[in-house]
């Protein structure tokens, strides 16, 4: 998705020939595969920071370890939604002298799981959605006072960018004090994008662009992962998996109209990608039946040459007011695996974030109800046109509002 | 492994070196009329103070089945199974409910009035149902009381 | 930069090693509040005791009460004794001696508990007795027939709101408590409890005995007795899920041997037992 087809758009010319350099903006940057903790999984975990790795004894375990599951209470059914879920990207003065403000928002599940006991073995079912974004756009921009030859601005745009994952997962207890499991989940992610841009010149001439692109995605990760107590009241937990492309096809079509001549492109390429292992350490400990400390580090090890080796921290905290309310917090980082981006060498952006998180959840003897936030925030720059001749400052800001509930029987 | 990832490993050391050593204070309340604090964990160890039923202590220690505890001033041993977690010393019996209204109590002979004019219910099955539970049995079972203390001492200073 | 790294993570180290290395137990420090099933209310209690006394009632209805009044007496006082030490604080037991050649005892929720004529023959000292007085006691303890009956005033399920069966005048609700009596009569006397719950059980009425200051070998001792006796009910419950006599004397053997008390000698009063329990 980066060199390759920008080579084959090759717009990016038409800013030294028109002196428009609007029509360069990369739909790349629209996707988000850099960031590997857009979207916290389930509720209790992500109202944790997403600190999960050593406790995961509900059906989110088998997300976040499947070892987990063979230390859960009982069956269990749980679901969580995102009720909110926006983004918000700014590129400062990236239009001229103004920002360029890109906003998403999506109503969305984003995980609903089963576990049950099956003999001496803890099976579930989970489907999740590690990561959604809506964006919709149509915005005009008067730029007439700070370019030389461009009056107005018109962009308008569509984008949605979803990542399905359902998997079944399995663990057994060894002992007392030690437990294995592992999970595969089937991976489909869709991104669509179309884009128009419209630029009316001072000269009251006008030209025009549309694309489009869809990128449809199958994959499958097998999370293979242990938990143990070495003492009371730790728990450590380890995993590692990577995720494996099936198939991976980008169509795109653009057409424009310039200076009164018209070009059309359409095309459809299939790629290669080869995603990163991730090793993730957490540990918990269980001081009390009231309290619960979470720890992780997640390690992602790429072997692709465009991107880096990525580091992510969660702490997480959950407290028991009594049987009935708990409250639980955590903060986590969320890493871009991109190079730093500078004049000499930029590879799109580099935006690194780091959040904090809150949950409240309501208990009967068989059934919760959890309300939460998330909350993230990053700075870095970006490469607006590709060619690293505009570096641009951006910031990030990623709310979202999360409920869920459970039911165990 | 690059330098930033020391780092992380580093916090989670340090981490489970912090957690770990998060020792929550439990409370506990002395069960029994005859538990003595003992110097060390161990049956024929030296006995410090008599404890009362119901004091509040705080556990200190744990070792196998035998706890370091602190009432008061006071620190010493003695077995987990001396203690309860709840602060709950009163009795609530059986007994007790017969003095709560009439509709609460002795429901068999009130059912077995009102089942005759219940629709589908026989009055032979009503009969069963009052015959097969022997309350006057019962209530001789319930008279068999005897001071708390004099049975105490019955179990605990008598050996042969 | 590295070296302090080193420098740190050899410090950590040294500190992890200096906590006291706990032989992992049964980790159920994982289990949190709401699953600690422990929150039980006074109402909770009073339902207990009021479906205990029923089902004890429903027993004596099967089974007379011994018409002894010195081993009653002695029931009385010894069962009282060690209740007072190792029961709920807030639950009266009672003790009764059932005339019957079966070997057994039953706990009823509340605490109201049975021994058979039988079992007392068989038995040799007061030790033997105790135990048998501490593991039913456990089973009261432990709550072994209202968990799994879901017996609380207030519930989730169809059968745990029985504080209203109770109030209630009518027939039908009547009708419904009595149809849990049955399900707890058939827990006792048929299913017999879980195999974790018995094993739990025992171990507890071992600890029982070593803090009241009772010989623990001499209630293994009585297991063994029993195992092969006719009259012996408990082999009649065996199932799936009930454990065997040997699984048991196992069991206690390896607490035993891992609380460190096998050389521990406790008083047997076997003197006492006999003079108060000769006449049957």
């Amino acid at each position: 998705m980066r060199t390759d087809i920008r080579a084959i758009l090759d717009l990016c010319k038409l800013k030294i020939l028109l002196g428009v350099f609007l029509l360069c903006f990369s739909p790349v940057l629209l996707a988000d595969p850099y960031h590997y903790k857009n979207v916290l999984v389930g509720d209790r975990a992500a109202t944790m920071g997403g600190a999960y790795n050593a406790v995961s004894d509900d059906s989110t375990g088998a997300y976040y370890n499947p070892a987990g599951l063979s230390f859960s209470y009982g069956d269990s059914l749980s679901g969580s939604g995102n009720a909110y879920h926006s983004t918000k990207t700014t590129y400062k003065e990236s239009i001229a002298d103004k920002d360029w403000v890109r906003d998403s928002t999506a109503v969305l599940p984003s995980f609903f799981g089963m576990i049950k006991k099956i003999g001496s073995a803890d099976l579930a079912i989970a489907y999740v959605i590690p990561d959604s974004i809506i964006e919709h756009q149509d915005e005009q921009y008067d730029i007439s006072d700070s370019h030389p030859t461009v009056a107005n601005y018109y962009l308008s745009l569509h984008s949605e960018d979803r990542t399905n994952m359902i998997g079944p997962a399995i663990s057994f207890k060894m002992s007392d004090s030690f437990s294995i499991g592992a999970s595969l989940f089937y991976s489909y992610r869709i991104y669509r994008h179309q884009q128009h841009q419209f630029i009316v010149y001072k000269d009251t001439s006008a030209d025009t662009s549309y694309e489009s692109v869809k990128l449809e995605e199958y994959s499958y990760m097998p999370k293979i992962g242990i938990q143990f107590t070495p003492f009371e009241p730790l728990y450590i937990g380890l995993t590692i998996s990577k995720s494996f492309l099936l198939s991976r096809v980008l169509k795109r079509d653009y057409s424009k109209i310039e200076s009164g001549d018209y070009t059309l492109f359409a095309g459809a390429y299939s790629q290669e990608v080869d995603y990163p292992i991730q090793v993730s350490l957490g540990v918990a400990a269980y001081p009390s039946p009231s309290l619960l400390l979470a720890m992780d580090v997640d390690y992602y090890a790429t072997t692709d040459e465009d991107l880096q080796s990525v580091t992510n921290i969660a702490l997480g905290g959950e407290w028991f007011l009594n049987a009935t309310n708990a409250i639980r917090g955590g903060l986590f980082t969320n890493n871009d695996n991109r190079p730093e981006c500078t004049e000499s060498s930029c590879s799109q952006a580099k935006l690194d974030m780091a959040g904090l998180t809150l949950g409240y959840s309501s208990f009967t003897r068989t059934s919760s109800f959890t309300l939460g936030i998330v909350y993230s925030t990053g700075s870095g720059k970006a490469d607006v046109y590709g060619d690293r001749s505009v570096i641009v400052d951006m910031e990030r800001e990623s709310f979202t509002l999360l409920f869920a509930a459970g039911y165990n029987y | 492994m690059k330098e930033e990832t020391y780092l992380p490993i580093l916090l989670v050391f340090l981490f489970i070196l912090i957690v770990s050593s998060v020792n929550v204070v439990q409370a506990e309340y002395i069960r029994g009329l005859h538990v003595y604090l003992k110097e060390s964990p161990q049956y024929q160890a030296k006995n410090i103070v008599k404890l009362k039923k119901g004091d509040e202590v705080i556990i200190l220690e744990e070792k196998g089945y035998w706890r370091k505890i602190r009432a008061g001033e006071v620190e010493g041993w003695l077995t987990r199974m001396s203690l309860v977690d709840t602060k709950q010393m009163i009795k609530i019996s059986g007994l007790e409910l017969k003095k709560t209204p009439v509709k609460k109590r002795n429901l068999r002979a009130r059912v077995a009035q009102a089942a005759v004019g219940v629709k589908g219910l026989r009055e032979s099955q009503v009969k069963m149902i009052e015959d097969s539970y022997d309350m006057k049995a019962l209530e001789k079972m319930e008279s068999f009381k005897v001071d708390e203390e004099e049975a105490t001492r019955f179990v605990m200073e008598y050996s042969e | 930069m590295r070296k302090i790294f080193i420098l740190l993570f050899g410090l950590i180290i040294v500190g992890f090693t200096g906590q006291e290395a706990v032989v992992a137990q049964e980790p159920d420090f994982r289990l949190r509040l709401h699953q600690l099933d422990n929150d039980y209310t006074q109402e909770d209690i009073e339902v207990e005791i009021e479906f205990g006394r029923n089902l004890a009632a429903r027993i004596l209805s099967t089974y007379k009460l011994l018409d002894n009044k010195g081993l009653q007496n002695y029931i009385t006082l010894l069962g009282n004794g060690i209740a007072t030490q190792v029961g709920r604080p807030e639950l009266q037991y009672y003790f009764a001696v059932i005339d019957t050649d079966d070997i057994n005892a039953y706990a009823c929720p509340g605490g109201y508990i049975f021994f058979t004529k039988g079992a007392i023959k068989v038995m040799e000292n007061e030790a033997q007795l105790a135990g048998v007085i501490a593991h039913e006691i456990w089973h009261v303890n432990f709550r072994h027939v209202v968990k799994p009956l879901k017996i609380r005033a207030k519930g989730d399920s169809l059968t745990s709101g029985i504080a209203a069966a109770i109030g209630s005048g009518t027939a039908t609700a009547r009708v419904l408590f009595n149809q849990l009596t049955e399900k707890a009569y058939q827990l006792l006397f048929e299913e017999g409890i879980s195999r974790e719950a018995e094993l739990a059980t025992d171990t507890a009425a071992v600890e029982s005995l070593v803090t009241l200051g009772y010989d623990w070998s001499s209630y293994r001792d009585y297991l063994r007795a029993i195992e092969s006796k006719p009259e012996n009910k408990y082999r009649k419950v065996l199932s799936k899920t009930h454990p065997s006599i040997t699984l048991r004397v196992e069991s206690i053997n390896n607490l035993a041997q891992s609380l460190n008390i096998s050389d521990e000698l406790g008083k047997k009063n076997a003197n006492r037992y006999k003079s108060n329990t000769g006449s049957l």
